[in-house]
C-alpha cells in the first residue's frame, strides 16, 4: 500500500504531531501510515482524510 | 483512584501491566512498597502483617487495573496488542493442555485426581470468557 498523506499534509503545513491529534492516535501512527506500513480501519482512513480535505482514494493508493 | 494513566505506559515486552513512564511513576510505586516495608520491620504477629500486606496488594491491584483502563490506545495499538495477546494465550493453552494430557497419561494409576483442578478450570473459564467475548461482539 502507498500513501499520498506526506505530501497532503505538507501542503496544509501540519506535523505529524498535529495530524495525529487531529485524528486521535499517536505519531507513531500516522509515521506509519505514511510510511505504508499499517492497514488503517475505514474509520481512520476517513478521519485522515477530511481532516487533509481530500478523500480516502486519492490518499490511499492500492 | 491514586495513580495517573501519565505515569505509566502499557508493558510490551516484559509481560502484562504497567512499567512508569516518568519519575512520577516510579515515585508512586515507592510510596506503595514504603507502608508494606514498615509494617514488615514491626514487631507485630505474622497475621496481622499478612493481613495488612494482602489489603495493601489489593489495593494497589485495583489501582492498577484502574490506571489500565485509563489509558488510552489508539487502533494500531490495540490491535498489536490483541494479536499479541493471542498468541501469547496460545502458547499458554497448548503448554496447559499438553500438560494436562501428560500427567493424566502418568499419573492415573497412582493419585485419584491426576489432574490438577485449578488448571482445569483456567482452561474451562477461558473457554466461558471467549464464548461470552464472541457473544458480546457478533452484534456490535
Amino acid at each position: 500500500m502507498d500513501t499520498k498523506i506526506k505530501e497532503y499534509r505538507a501542503k496544509l503545513n501540519l506535523t505529524q504531531d498535529q495530524l495525529a491529534n487531529l485524528v486521535g492516535v499517536r505519531r507513531e501512527t500516522i509515521v506509519f501510515l505514511e510510511q505504508g506500513k499499517y492497514n488503517p480501519s475505514l474509520k481512520l482512513a476517513h478521519d485522515v482524510a477530511v481532516v487533509l480535505k481530500t478523500s480516502i482514494d486519492k490518499l490511499f493508493i492500492f | 483512584m491514586f495513580g495517573n494513566p501519565k505515569w505509566f505506559s502499557p508493558r510490551k515486552y516484559t509481560g502484562w501491566g504497567l512499567t512508569p513512564s516518568c519519575w512520577q511513576g516510579w515515585v508512586y510505586i515507592f510510596i506503595f512498597l514504603i507502608p508494606v516495608a514498615i509494617i514488615n520491620s514491626l514487631s507485630i504477629s505474622q497475621n496481622n502483617k499478612q493481613y495488612f500486606t494482602i489489603a495493601w496488594t489489593s489495593l494497589l491491584i485495583a489501582d492498577t487495573i484502574h490506571i489500565m483502563s485509563q489509558i488510552k490506545k489508539d487502533e494500531r495499538e490495540r490491535l498489536h496488542e490483541a494479536i499479541s495477546d493471542r498468541n501469547a494465550l496460545w502458547f499458554i493453552i497448548t503448554i496447559l493442555a499438553v500438560g494436562m494430557i501428560y500427567q493424566a497419561a502418568n499419573e492415573s494409576a497412582c493419585t485419584s485426581n491426576p489432574i490438577d483442578p485449578i488448571i482445569l478450570i483456567a482452561l474451562l473459564g477461558g473457554t466461558l470468557v471467549k464464548a461470552t467475548t464472541q457473544f458480546y461482539l457478533r452484534d456490535k
